[in-house]
C-alpha cells in the first residue's frame, strides 16, 4: 500500500463494496482501481471473503410442514385479535 | 455487489378503505407467506438450532399478522419482518444463552486476515484457498462467537444483504453505529477466522 490516494481509497472499501458510496465517488475508486494493482488485489481478497462468509452461513431448508404450522397458528386467531 | 432484492411493496395510489378479517388474512397470507422460507433461514442463522427457529418464526408472523392492519403500503415489508423477527430474538432468545462478552479493547487492526494470510502462503491467489477448505461450520461458529450487536450487524449485512439504512431501521440504531458496528464486527470476524485457520493446523503461526 502506497501513497494518499491509496489510504483514502481503502478508507471507503467498506462503503464501495456495500455499494454506498455516491457514483461520483465510485468513479474514483473505480479508476484508482485500474491503475494500483495492490489496491485492486485487496478489494479482491474482500470481496471474496465477504461471499465465502455468506455462501458459508447458508441455512438448511425450511422443512416442508413449517409453513402449514405458521399458516395454522394465523388461522386459528380469534378474530379481531 | 449483489443483494437480494428488498422490494417495497407498494401499491402507488391505492387507497384501502374498509378491509374485513377476511381480507386482511388474504392479504397477509399473500404478501408476507412468500418471505416465509427467507425468514426461516435468518432464524436459524440467529438461534442457530431449529426448535427455537421455529418458535421465533412463529412467534414473528403471529406479531406480524396482529400489527398487519396498521401496516403502511409501500413500506418495506421484508424489513419490517425482520425488525419483528430480530426484536423478538434479541428480547426472548439472547436472554437465554450466555451473556454477550464485548470485544476486546485491544482494536483489530484493518487487513489483519489479508496480512497473516499473505505472509503464511505462497501465492496470494491461495489467500481465500485457505479460508474456503473450512468446513461451513467453522465459519458459522466464528461468526456466532461475535458478541451479540457486532454479530448482528455483519449478520444483517454481509449474509442478508441489507444497506446500512435498512440495518439502521431494523436494530433501530443510528446509521454511524451500524457503520461502526460493521466495521469493528468485520474485522473481529476476521480475527476469530485466522485463529480457526491456525486451531485446524492449515496454517502455523
Amino acid at each position: 500500500m502506497s501513497g494518499i490516494e491509496c489510504e483514502r481509497l481503502l478508507a471507503e472499501l467498506d462503503r464501495y463494496l456495500d455499494g454506498e458510496l455516491p457514483p461520483e465517488e465510485v468513479r474514483t475508486v473505480e479508476l484508482h482501481m485500474t491503475e494500483c494493482g495492490s489496491c485492486f488485489g485487496r478489494e479482491e481478497f474482500v470481496r471474496s471473503l465477504r461471499d465465502l462468509i455468506r455462501r458459508k452461513c447458508g441455512a438448511p431448508p425450511m422443512p416442508e410442514d413449517m409453513a402449514d404450522r405458521i399458516l395454522g397458528a394465523i388461522r386459528s386467531l380469534p378474530d379481531g385479535d | 455487489m449483489e443483494r437480494p432484492a428488498a422490494r417495497p411493496e407498494s401499491e402507488p395510489g391505492v387507497v384501502r378503505t374498509e378491509e374485513d378479517a377476511e381480507q386482511l388474512r388474504a392479504r397477509f397470507e399473500r404478501e408476507a407467506i412468500p418471505l416465509l422460507r427467507d425468514m426461516y433461514a435468518a432464524a436459524m442463522r440467529m438461534t442457530r438450532n431449529p426448535s427455537d427457529a421455529e418458535d421465533l418464526l412463529q412467534e414473528t408472523f403471529l406479531r406480524a399478522f396482529r400489527g398487519f392492519a396498521g401496516f403502511r403500503q409501500g413500506t418495506n415489508l421484508r424489513a419490517w419482518l425482520y425488525r419483528i423477527l430480530t426484536n423478538t430474538y434479541i428480547n426472548s432468545y439472547r436472554k437465554r444463552q450466555r451473556e454477550p462478552q464485548t470485544i476486546s479493547d485491544e482494536e483489530v487492526e484493518d487487513w489483519y486476515l489479508y496480512s497473516k494470510l499473505g505472509g503464511e502462503v505462497a501465492e496470494p491467489s491461495a489467500e481465500t484457498a485457505v479460508l474456503e477448505s473450512l468446513p461451513d461450520e467453522d465459519v458459522q461458529e466464528a461468526l456466532a462467537s461475535l458478541p451479540e450487536q457486532f454479530r448482528m450487524a455483519v449478520l444483517l449485512a454481509d449474509v442478508e444483504g441489507f444497506s446500512y439504512k435498512e440495518i439502521a431501521d431494523i436494530l433501530e440504531v443510528p446509521m454511524g453505529t451500524v457503520m461502526s458496528r460493521l466495521h469493528r464486527g468485520r474485522r473481529a470476524l476476521e480475527k476469530r477466522l485466522w485463529d480457526v485457520v491456525r486451531e485446524r493446523g492449515i496454517v502455523r503461526d
